[in-house]
């Protein structure tokens, strides 16, 4: 009895998985290149769900078709932002990162709730409320397409990372920047790309998470602080150790969170957390 | 003449790396000693070992008979070892004063005291009219003699010196090797350990040598005994800082 | 490090003077309410500055510490019915302890920088999520009821009591501050913010220091806590246990100046009541103007004047003292 739960909770761990995957990824990318950790991230997850929430109800386009239109939106968003706000915050010591991470926080937020209202808003898509049946395991076929798009965009990233000039570039300034430089990569643009791409991503995060989850002004943090775990767990800017660490955290949220329950479950996870960055800072497979 | 340091079989290893490998030696009272040895030969590494700000994998560091190897860097200072960086470190964004007051607050009883002190050797060092200026700002000599006059506002039995003379003009040089052996010939300092680069001013100032070279102690002796020693020679091979 | 002058005191006395007659000229509720509120941020602020702008330990999971004080109180007083001074004493005891495990955890085995504030904020995670599912204790997310029987049963109006209260800690958090600033701890602490391991290379126990300013911050913490719970006489864990509270301490003492005894201060008497007002005037459909702007202001603030606002003020006002 006990082990057809255990089943459906490691089936539904998996799948949680592939929506914390992307966003995490998204973050280990820009924290990999500009050794920073893009506190906003979640935001930028929530203005893409808006955008997708918005193309739906104003033109009737799936979630998940509109995606290369929001992650359009949030490159330009996400360059924007780096340019003026996130690339002279290198240069400045840590307090003021501090601050102006939290103003821009702040400042997405509630430019969020002025324009859209508190209000919690979801999208019913047909297809995605559908569950499959096999034998003894329930799986909600929303949540399989999030989970199969977020892994095949997990799987392009690499590619586009590994075999691209412009990944070659990304990769080489994220090893060693200033032997990039010298190399001829102009290394400023390499990071305005890096950041416009990780905001992009939460493009991709949106659309799949929209027919699954409301979107409200405030939720981004949370997803923040998730990926800021899992990267940690699975080493700052590495990009397998991001992967792992999503599986870990998603199978540990959803086994704990059915058997007692999900604050305990979230609790543990950040003791973890600190237990991680005290023991091993360099994570499961290193930085 | 006694010893005040001993250190005996230190080995340190980063990762595959020997930086020391079974290094025996000692600092005695009174004397001024010299490290010397070609780039990555392990001076800095000594210094950190015996400063307390790497533990050693094997051996161990003797103050004055007492086993000091475990300590942490503070309470080397608290004996009264006291060293200086090699790419100086003074406290950036406080001003020359700021910084000496620092070192001094450590054995001075009051802020009073502290200042007084503060102001004694700034005057000593010269340093007075730089007194309110923000040290990141200052030249590269005059942060030299910073760090020295914060070390000595700790009133130090042992001075470790890590390339003081780096970057300094020939001027400074002499002006900084007449103020070390002042504080040897002054008893302000029991021994001094000086690491350099610079070994023409070394061998001036240094009644003992002792070379590292790739981690290993090759020669030790008096300056003339250490420059005509073949392997030295050898070590400093086309160096040309020999000559 | 030496003293700049003495014209910010002056300016404190002057506050304290028009801030003590107040209550008196029986001003409008909410008059009250937001310098009440203000006080309290100005403290909660002072102290985070202490660990968090002296020490350079940035923090960003300080509502832990408000909360400890907080719920420790309210439940002492709501569930088990004991006397206040337990429920305080409990608090203060709690928030060093926890802060002890933490820091000795962090400082002694390198967990400093962005990874020392990833930890805290991880800490008030933990207990936001513990509150959440300890329902029969804590009430939960719905919150939890502190009944002060000894605030009722004063001649004045408890409401101008706190005032008094709140005002009384302030002052006491700053000049503590300031005590801090110019003492031998003041400078060991800025040596340890500048740079670790020159502060060891002089003497300085680095550990000892870091978790003495994280245990007396913490400590004023959760009695800003305490006080939280009685003024308001409920909370909850969105209130007290936060990360929104947690950033706005740490943001206003930075955008203030947290290396001053008086920077965190101005932040936030500077602040809040601009978010209060600007809340109260707008409300309604404007209602996420304050936090916009004041978020704009970080981004600003952060840029133009990274040692916060009181260096725009010192410019003016304060002359360098001679030394001799």
């Amino acid at each position: 009895m006990s082990s057809t739960i255990l089943l459906q909770a490691i089936i539904n761990g998996l799948l949680l998985a592939g929506i914390y995957m992307i966003v995490s990824l998204g973050l280990n990318l820009i924290y990999g290149v500009m050794r920073i950790v893009n506190y906003s991230q979640g935001e930028l997850l929530m203005f893409g769900m808006y955008f997708s929430y918005w193309l739906f109800v104003l033109t009737g386009i799936n979630t998940y078709l509109s995606i290369p239109i929001v992650c359009g939106i949030l490159f330009i968003l996400g360059a924007l932002l780096h340019m003026y706000i996130v690339e002279p915050l290198l240069k400045l010591p840590y307090q003021s990162q501090v601050v102006t991470f939290v103003g821009l926080i702040y400042s997405l937020q509630y430019t969020a709730l002025l324009l859209w209202s508190p209000n919690y808003r979801n999208v019913i898509i047909e297809f995605a409320s559908k569950s499959i049946r096999l034998s003894v395991i329930t799986i909600p076929l929303g949540r399989l397409l999030a989970a199969l798009i977020s892994f095949f965009s997990a799987l392009f990233l690499y590619i586009f990372l590994k075999k691209t000039t412009l990944g070659l570039f990304i990769r080489a300034t994220s090893q060693d920047p200033v032997a990039a430089l010298m190399l001829g990569i102009d290394i400023k643009k390499v990071r305005i790309l890096t950041f416009a791409i990780g905001s992009a991503l939460m493009g991709i995060g949106a659309g799949i998470m929209l027919p699954l989850y409301y979107v409200y002004p405030f939720i981004g943090t949370y997803y923040t602080i998730i990926a800021l775990i899992i990267i940690t767990l699975g080493g700052l800017g590495n990009f397998l150790g991001t992967i792992i660490g999503s599986i870990i955290i998603g199978l540990v949220e959803a086994v704990f969170g059915t058997f007692i329950n999900v604050e305990i479950a979230l609790a543990i996870a950040f003791l973890v957390f600190i237990f991680l960055l005290i023991v091993r800072p360099t994570g499961i497979l290193g930085e | 003449m006694k010893e005040i340091i001993r250190v005996v079989n230190i080995t340190k290893k980063f990762g595959g790396l020997k930086a020391l490998n079974n290094v025996t030696t000692v600092l005695r009272r009174g004397e001024i000693l010299g490290l010397i040895g070609p780039n990555g030969s392990g001076k800095t590494t000594l210094i950190n070992v015996i400063s307390g700000f790497y533990k050693p994998d094997a051996g161990k560091v003797f103050f004055n008979g007492e086993d000091i190897t475990k300590l942490p860097p503070h309470k080397k200072v608290e004996k009264g070892i006291v060293r200086t960086f090699q790419l100086t470190k003074p406290f950036s964004n406080l001003s020359v004063f700021d910084n000496v007051m620092i070192g001094a607050l450590f054995k001075a009883k009051d802020l009073l005291k502290a200042r007084k002190k503060t102001i004694e050797i700034l005057k000593e060092l010269k340093l007075e009219k730089y007194s309110n200026m923000i040290s990141k700002e200052l030249p590269t000599g005059i942060k030299k003699r910073l760090e020295i006059a914060r070390a000595l506002a700790m009133e130090p039995k042992v001075l470790l010196l890590d390339e003081a003379l780096a970057g300094l003009t020939s001027a400074e040089i002499d002006e900084m090797l007449s103020l070390i052996r002042s504080l040897r010939d002054e008893k302000r300092v029991h021994s001094i350990l000086i690491v350099e680069h610079v070994i023409k001013a070394v061998m001036k100032i240094a009644d003992r040598i002792i070379v590292l070279s790739s981690g290993e102690l090759i020669a030790e002796g008096s300056p003339k005994e250490v420059a005509n020693n073949s392997l030295v020679r050898e070590v400093y091979l086309g160096k040309g800082e020999f000559v | 490090m030496e003293k700049k002058g003495t014209s910010p005191l002056i300016f404190l006395f002057i506050a304290i003077l028009i801030a003590s007659i107040i209550p008196i000229l029986s001003p409008p509720y909410y008059v009250l309410h937001i310098v009440t509120v203000s006080l309290l941020f100005a403290y909660l602020c002072t102290s985070w500055a202490l660990v968090g702008g002296y020490a350079g330990q940035v923090s960003l999971g300080h509502s832990a510490f408000v909360g400890i004080g907080a719920y420790l109180t309210a439940i002492i007083l709501y569930r088990f019915k004991l006397s206040l001074l337990l429920g305080v004493s409990l608090g203060i005891l709690t928030a060093i302890g926890i802060a002890l495990v933490l820091g000795y955890a962090c400082f002694k085995f390198g967990v400093r920088g962005p990874y020392f504030t990833f930890s805290t904020m991880a800490l008030a995670e933990i207990l936001y999520m513990l509150v959440i599912s300890r329902r029969e204790i804590t009430g939960g997310a719905l919150g939890i009821v502190v009944p002060v029987e000894a605030l009722r049963k004063l001649p004045i109006n408890p409401k101008i009591a706190c005032y008094y209260i709140i005002l009384f800690m302030f002052l006491a958090v700053v000049f503590l501050a300031r005590k801090i600033q110019y003492s031998k701890l003041g400078y060991y602490l800025v040596a340890i913010r500048e740079d670790e391991e020159a502060a060891e290379a002089c003497g300085i126990n680095v550990l000892k220091y870091k978790l003495l300013a994280l245990c007396l911050s913490s400590a004023l913490t959760a009695l800003g806590g305490v006080f939280y719970a009685i003024y308001y006489g409920y909370i909850t864990p969105d209130g007290v246990l936060s990360l929104s509270l947690s950033f706005q301490i740490a943001t206003t003492s930075l955008v203030g100046g947290a290396k001053i005894w008086f920077g965190p201060a101005l932040g936030a008497l500077l602040v809040i009541p601009f978010t209060e007002i600007t809340r109260s005037l707008l409300g309604g459909t404007f209602i996420g103007v304050p936090l916009l702007l004041y978020g704009i202001l970080l981004v600003i603030v952060a840029r133009v004047a990274p040692n916060g606002i009181y260096e725009i003020f010192s410019k003016y006002f304060v002359k360098e003292e001679e030394r001799g």
